[in-house]
């Protein structure tokens, strides 16, 4: 029990988890931190201790026939980590192979180093092991080399990796070229991410709101210092400033609703952390917004509960609490007594869109509100520079 | 809010005071005190109109909305002119009220009530005397505009005859500005603008 560990359980002798300190150590080690790429650093509520000695001295792989990891494979030796093992550590075909066996290390994928997992998953050491090169036993980089030093040096069971010129780590497997090019590829598309977002931050830390006329980037307090992206123009906003002119009671709405500069009609304004202005980039990132709000379950709509004007229409998630989603309703038109339509049709949804977005957004107190601006920071940052944000948003944000 | 207001007022004043109109002497703003929100504006008649070299003063109220709303703008210079109040100055401009842009500045406004100098609209009138005679008789108007430039914004063009004629109503005894708009309003018939006076 994870709460145990942490002194905290509530649940006492009742709890279904196992209280036993003697069995909680390995699950206690954060295991995004042995695959060396825990975003919460000193804040994350595992612990970041590399794994203890006896299981992790290589050493012991050469002077010992027998490796750690043996024991899974036999079936007649008692399992001293309830089965942890048999989830996470490559099964050798043959006892010959035994020596060349991958070494236990406690939530580690084996030899995945280098390929940055695609999802959670993935990311967890599952027991689904991928048929790729890098798989292959005696190709795995020593993990102590690749992140600092390894206190074997030459003596190490492991290949020490040659330093690659791009993120200056022993990370180039010295014969293995297949991998090599791997590595090279992956840093190279590393390294152009970094730059678009280095490029990003240069686009957007002298943009100036054109009705604040602040600089975005500096204005006070910082959650300020985010962008209202228009989608028919390309004149600069702060999100706060643009929401409060679109949501002005005193005039038309085609005033309101036009860019306050070039008076061209945008249908709705999208949050988003980096001045955006190519087409790319910005359709990616509306694109992205309407995915993130589709997700998110609509307050009006309310679980099948309620009634949403918007229907099928509506940006926001539209779902039963047994997880299937609604059917679009039949349009109704109504008609009045002279034979006119009525105008429900023409409420525009973004209008009511953006009023319940300020309404969520303005009321600072209310935690989901941070939690959902904190997802959009978040989000249009991931979206518009990773293609594979998808890990991200689930390792970092719940 | 408040807050907001000021903070942009004080970012347009340097934008104003460094802008090119500055430097030619084409507008101004100044502050009236310490607070921001009321300022005086003045705005050089523009070339080739009946209010050319004159200079027309303008109170300007930011209201607490501000760039969300207008600012209230009205000219304390009297002047002959369609769009804006012979009597109080008030101007009708769209952007001043329904047409408002919350990126719109003090510099724009200005700017803009500047063209409106030069571009009356007499189909949208705030003064409706003013615009019958500019549409009626245009000749007149001109004429009295730049009376009413060179009297009250010191615009150097004068027209003497009009000059004279309220020169005669002021003799007989008439406040100066009284027989002026009374002449103004009657096409400087003086008959009809004794009667209009006296009546």
């Amino acid at each position: 029990c994870r709460y145990f560990v942490h002194g905290v359980c509530r649940a006492g002798d009742e709890c279904n988890y196992s209280h036993d300190r003697q069995n909680d150590t390995p699950s206690n080690v954060c295991r995004y931190y042995l695959a060396g790429r825990c975003t919460y650093g000193d804040r994350c509520r595992f612990d970041h201790v590399k794994p203890r000695d006896k299981s992790s001295k290589p050493s012991s792989l050469q002077s010992k026939p027998k490796p750690l990891s043996a024991p899974v494979l036999d079936s007649s030796a008692p399992k001293s980590t309830l089965g942890f093992e048999d989830l996470v550590s490559p099964a050798p075909p043959a006892q010959e192979n035994w020596v060349n066996a991958a070494e236990f290390v406690p939530g580690q994928n084996g030899c995945d180093f280098f390929s940055v997992p695609g999802s959670y998953a993935a990311a967890a050491g599952g027991s689904d092991e991928p048929q790729g090169v890098g798989r292959l036993l005696g190709d795995e980089l020593c993990p102590y080399a690749l992140h600092g030093q390894c206190r074997y040096g030459e003596d190490c069971a492991y290949t020490h990796g040659d330093v690659c010129d791009l993120c200056g780590r022993q990370s180039l497997h010295p014969t293995n070229q297949a991998l090599r090019d791997q590595h090279v590829k992956e840093c190279i598309a590393k390294h152009n991410e970094d730059m678009e977002h280095s490029f990003a931050i240069q686009r957007s830390c002298d943009k100036t709101c054109g009705i604040c006329m602040e600089v975005v980037y500096e204005k006070e307090p910082p959650p300020k210092r985010k962008f209202g992206i228009l989608s028919s123009c390309s004149h600069v906003y702060c999100l706060d400033c643009i929401r409060q002119w679109r949501s002005s009671k005193q005039f038309e709405h085609k005033v309101i609703k036009a860019c306050p500069e070039c008076r061209v009609k945008s249908d709705f304004v999208t949050p988003s952390s980096y001045w955006v202005d190519d087409e790319p980039n910005k359709t990616k990132l509306i694109e992205g917004y309407k995915k993130a709000l589709s997700g998110k379950p609509c307050r009006y709509f309310d679980k099948g509960s309620g009634e949403c004007p918007f229907n099928e229409r509506c940006f926001y998630l539209h779902a039963y609490p047994d997880g299937t989603k609604a059917s679009p309703k039949p349009k109704r038109n109504r008609q009045n007594n002279a034979g006119d339509y009525d105008l429900i049709q023409q409420i525009v949804l973004w209008d009511f869109f953006e009023e319940r977005q300020n309404a969520i957004t303005h009321v600072l107190s209310d935690p989901d509100s941070d939690l959902l601006s904190d997802f959009f920071l978040h989000f249009t940052l991931s979206d518009v520079f990773s293609s594979d944000d998808e890990s991200e948003l689930t390792d970092s944000d719940y | 809010m408040a807050n907001i207001a000021v903070a942009r007022i004080k970012r347009e004043f340097k934008e104003v005071v460094k802008s090119e109109e500055v430097a030619k002497c084409h507008i101004k703003v100044e502050l009236v005190d310490d607070s921001f929100t009321s300022l005086r504006g003045e705005i050089l008649g523009p070339p080739d109109t009946p209010y050319e070299g004159g200079t027309f003063i303008l109170d300007i109220r930011i209201p607490e909305t501000y760039p969300f709303n207008p600012p209230k703008v009205q000219f304390l210079t009297k002047i002959w002119h369609p769009n804006i109040s012979s009597v109080t100055g008030a101007i009708c401009l769209d952007i001043l009220k329904d047409q408002w842009a919350a990126a719109m500045t003090l510099r724009t406004v200005l700017l803009s009530l500047q063209a409106l100098l030069a571009a009356p609209e007499p189909d949208d009138p705030q003064d409706a005397v003013v615009a019958r005679q500019y549409k009626e008789t245009s000749d007149i108007f001109s004429q009295t505009a730049r009376h009413w430039a060179s009297n009250y914004a010191s615009a150097p063009h004068r027209e003497p005859v009009m000059d004279d004629k309220v020169a005669q109503l002021k003799n007989m005894g008439f406040d100066e500005h009284k027989a002026r708009v009374a002449l103004s309003t009657h096409n400087w018939d003086i008959e009809q603008a004794m009667e209009n006076i006296l009546s």
